[in-house]
């Protein structure tokens, strides 16, 4: 009955279910096309567009190279997971635990990132063109290379981050920490700090 | 000439052993033996090989409590350990029913299991764990691996009897 209701109500609302295909059966194991979701899992190059994995824990995970647009990831644990090359374009990461994940190359266009935790991720030639990191917790990431472009920074906490060869044009840095940031060859960081 | 000695001494000291001091740094061969452990070949396997040999636990425990237990703490309690708690690293599977998916999901823990033990952790240039590699065989991997398991279903046993009695 409580998988059938969101399915209900989205039909009254008149709006379709979403293109993600869970594999329907009688298992109380999220599997979304084919990804199973839980720790450790391995969904490299995974299709995990508008999956709802909000609150799930992916500790671990391995999806280089998925494609989660607009995927719900608030409030999962993401801890350690490996996303490099991952399209997170316009995913949902508010209050995501990602710690010492891998974001090379991530396309992160978008994403609202609000209240994450984000210790000793690594950015690097990360997209993070219109992303919203506001409050967001970012210290001791790295960012060698990547595009901070017209994103949210107010009140991010970048302490101890590390912006080498990074671009930062256009983004909003109202009270946002960089407290022993490192800004060596990155173009339009911020200077004073 | 004190002074002047002093500076290349120190230098000398500190390039010698990037981690002098720290014994969890440092991934010496186990001096345990392994060779009753039932040979699993040179490819590493994806799922561990020993699962539920009870006759492979013992030296599984050695391996461990001699390699990891500075870490991850002796015989896998974990309270005031730098290590993350190994007892958590089926937390995911143990809600898996099916048993396909239950397999699936074993298999995933081992590969994430043996690659850490492996290639070791190093975050950002910061070394977590050393890399084990060519240290410890494939035997020794998965016996430690099946000690771990062994502690996963003693420790889910008494939290079970222990809600049982709270009734």
């Amino acid at each position: 009955m409580r998988r059938l209701f969101p399915t209900v109500l989205l039909a009254l609302l008149g709006l379709s279910t979403p293109a993600v295909a869970e594999d329907a059966s009688a298992s109380e194991t999220l599997v979304v096309n084919g990804c199973p979701i839980w720790p450790y899992t391995r969904c490299p190059g995974a299709d995990l567009r508008h999956a709802d994995l909000s609150a799930k824990d992916l500790a671990g995970a391995d999806f280089t190279g998925a494609n989660m647009v607009r995927a719900d990831l608030r409030a999962a644990n993401l801890a350690g997971a490996i996303l490099d090359r991952a399209d997170l374009s316009s995913a949902r990461l508010q209050k995501a635990n990602i710690p010492a994940a891998s974001l090379r190359g991530a396309r992160l266009v978008g994403a609202d990132m609000e209240f994450a935790r984000m210790f000793r991720v690594d950015f690097s030639y990360a997209d993070l063109t219109a992303a919203n990191l506001e409050a967001a917790r970012p210290m001791f990431a790295r960012f060698h290379y990547a595009r901070l472009v017209n994103a949210n920074l107010q009140e991010t906490k970048f302490g101890s981050a590390d912006f080498r060869n990074a671009i930062m044009e256009g983004c909003v840095t109202r009270y946002t920490v960089f407290l022993d940031a490192n800004f060596d060859d990155c173009k339009g960081c911020p200077v004073g700090w | 000439m004190i002074k002047t000695l002093a500076a290349p001494l120190l230098l000398a000291a500190l390039l010698g052993s990037a981690h002098a001091g720290d014994p969890a740094m440092e991934a010496h061969p186990p001096k345990t033996d392994i060779s009753a452990l039932p040979p699993v070949g040179d490819v590493w396997k994806d799922s561990n090989p020993y699962r539920g040999n009870a006759a492979v636990v013992d030296t599984g425990r050695a391996l461990y409590n001699e390699s990891c237990a500075v870490c991850h703490g002796t015989d896998v309690n974990h309270k005031n350990q730098v290590g993350p708690n190994l007892l958590r690293l089926h937390r995911g599977c143990r809600k898996v029913t099916e048993p396909d998916l239950q397999l699936r999901c074993l298999s995933d823990v081992d590969h994430y299991f043996v690659k850490t033990v492996r290639k070791g952790k190093r975050v950002l240039d910061v070394q977590h764990m050393p890399p084990w590699d060519k240290v410890l065989t494939q035997e020794a991997v998965w016996a430690i691996k099946t000690f771990i398991e062994a502690r996963i279903d003693e420790d889910a046993r008494i939290k079970a009897q222990g809600k049982t009695a709270a009734r």
